[in-house]
């Protein structure tokens, strides 16, 4: 199911929440814990009876070997054995399923990514693969939540019960399919807490807002940006000439698309997670309003940039400081190696990570030395000095018209259908094919892009609208940008409600569309 | 206490060094906040440079747990203690 269906919607979410506080109010927390993780399962089958039957299997060899590394003393050997033969089968099991077709190598099919059995790519295992591998992470490092929320395990009863809550956890509904990639000690303290399953009107008033502005998100502004983005990017792809004013026009407004898809989807997620009384950690927190490619990266899938720094980008940077350190390496090689191979590998695994595609390749490479680029010049004595006494307001309008163009490329990039594709249109958007046939009527979508982009850099975001409800976990702290009389701030109302409303309606004008969300593909 | 003392003495001396634009204190409660240098990437050197002149070994998720100078300077001295 998505979120944006009326069957979820209508039908499957107030099922659900019903079920959940009732069970919660007659059998407690256990039960409860359960009814989200069977809910979970029923909103996972329609993608697929064979995709069901991994999630489950992921779910049951993740919480086996957690259990037993937690069980087991620090002094067994086995402990790390068993621990590695965890994450071996998490890194597998995402390697065949998603990226089998590598076999093919970037083969001409690669776009479709059909396994040898036939079945797409399993949705969500990216995100529930990370979120296990993290959790097994934290048992083998005996972080205090793990004990506690694993509880007793010393009867096949508690085991059942312990399953149940690692599987709500792992595969709650509204971040199974597209994260926010989740840490057990953000999720455990609020289940533990006297709170937790009391029906709290605020939370319902809260999620249902977050709901209502992530679906206006992506119905209306999303969806209404595609059909000019399939166009331009098709016609690249076909190596068609395009006049530059449209090859910009298709390129802002991938932009404007991939934002609100993502930032209706988080925000969905949020709301979705709220009315069931839980906050989940913020993913998206204003990305374009960044002042480089380093901030972009804070405020941008801020779940995935924290798990892939845990768990590649440090590791090898430690490895590559010991080494260069160890060996008295001259600066160059010393930095290449503990700053710079470390940010490519780094950004090549965040492009790869949306699929097996030399356009995704691409994408991570410009980032990766875009990011290793800006740590060097930001490191630099001059930019230092240049900081301490330039204004910050225009130095943060030159670091952010610094940050667009290279931004816009690699979006584009991501995009495009080919590299060929991608290239050729960054020269039709700096060439001169000004007699090129118009392959749109422009109105429509530069409207959109207005109100796209008016929203994007003038506008608060959801999180701040809400910030009174301590909406989300921050992943991290972030500056607010844009006007200060915009940002108002949301509490249960008539007028707020008012705003709602229009929101709802005009996204279930457009519902029946249903397309779906970009990054359910990842 | 004075084991904690001789560790943060020599961890002020690499942190003198290596952030060389900080003249503020260096106590037990520092922390990367405090000193305008000590980004993510001087962080891993910092770790790196401790791990060398104490004799001792951090795990990666254990160099990114540390909140303050004081959990760095107590489990350098839970392993060479």
């Amino acid at each position: 199911m998505i979120f944006t269906d009326p069957l979820f919607l209508f039908a499957f979410l107030p099922i659900s929440l019903i079920a959940f506080y009732m069970i919660a109010y007659f059998f407690g927390k256990n039960y409860a814990l359960a009814v989200l993780f069977i809910s979970s399962v029923v909103f996972y089958i329609p993608y697929g009876i064979a995709s069901a039957i991994l999630l489950i299997l992921a779910l049951v060899v993740n919480f086996s070997v957690a259990a037993a590394i937690t069980i087991i003393g620090d002094d067994n050997k086995n402990r790390r054995k068993i621990y590695l033969a965890g994450q071996a089968y998490n890194i597998i099991s995402l390697c065949y399923f998603k990226y089998k077709i590598i076999t093919l190598l970037f083969g001409p099919s690669a776009g479709i990514m059909v396994d040898i059995a036939g079945i797409a790519i399993p949705a969500g295992i990216s995100f529930y693969t990370f979120q296990g591998a993290a959790f097994l992470a934290d048992a083998y490092a005996r972080e205090k939540n793990v004990a506690q929320f694993l509880g007793g395990l010393g009867s096949t009863k508690s085991i059942c019960s312990a399953f149940g809550r690692y599987g709500a956890f792992v595969s709650f509904f509204p971040q199974l399919i597209i994260g926010p990639i989740t840490y057990l000690s953000e999720f455990n303290p609020q289940i533990q807490s006297k709170r937790f399953l009391r029906l709290n009107p605020i939370d319902l008033a809260v999620g249902l807002s977050f709901i209502s502005i992530g679906m206006f998100k992506k119905v209306v502004i999303a969806d209404n940006l595609a059909p000019t983005v399939d166009i331009v990017f098709g016609a690249a792809h076909v190596g068609a000439e395009i006049h530059p004013l449209q090859a910009w026009i298709g390129a802002l407004a991938y932009m404007g698309q991939l934002y609100f898809d993502f930032s209706g989807y988080s925000d969905m997620a949020l709301g979705l997670a709220r009315m069931f009384g839980l906050r989940y950690p913020i993913n998206f927190f204003s990305p374009f309003k960044a002042n480089g490619i380093i901030d972009y990266y804070r405020r941008w899938h801020m779940t995935l940039t924290r798990v892939i720094a845990r768990f590649l980008y440090t590791p090898l940077s430690v490895a590559g400081t010991r080494y260069s350190m160890f060996n008295r390496l001259a600066p160059v090689p010393a930095h290449l190696l503990s700053l710079w191979l470390p940010m490519l590998i780094n950004f090549q695994i965040i492009g790869l990570w949306h699929g097996a595609l030399w356009t995704f390749c691409v994408f991570g490479l410009m980032h990766g030395f875009w990011y290793a680029l800006e740590t060097e010049v930001r490191a630099t004595k001059w930019y230092k000095a240049v900081k301490k006494t330039a204004s910050p307001i225009i130095l943060g309008f030159i670091e952010r018209a610094v940050f667009f163009l290279p931004l816009l490329l690699s979006l584009a990039m991501f995009r495009s259908e080919s590299v060929s594709g991608g290239f050729h249109l960054f020269s039709q958007m700096f060439g001169t094919a000004i007699d090129a046939r118009s392959l749109f009527n422009m109105r429509e979508p530069v409207v959109m892009l207005t109100v796209a982009f008016s929203i994007i850099y003038l506008c608060p975001n959801s999180v701040e609208i809400m910030r009174r409800y301590r909406p989300a976990i921050m992943t991290y702290e972030n500056k607010s940008y844009g006007p200060a009389f915009l940002r108002g701030l949301w509490r249960p109302g008539w007028v707020q409600a008012s705003y709602i409303s229009i929101l709802v309606i005009a996204s279930l004008y457009y519902v029946s569309r249903q397309p779906p969300f970009l990054y359910q593909g990842f | 206490m004075s084991e904690h003392q001789a560790i943060l003495d020599k961890v002020t001396e690499i942190i003198r060094d290596l952030f060389d634009e900080y003249d503020g204190p260096v106590t037990m409660e520092t922390t990367a906040n405090d000193v305008a240098q000590w980004d993510s990437l001087s962080h891993v050197r910092l770790m790196v440079m401790i791990e060398m002149e104490l004799g001792v070994h951090f795990g990666t998720s254990e160099m990114q747990s540390f909140k303050n100078l004081g959990d760095l300077v107590r489990a350098a001295a839970k392993q060479s203690g």
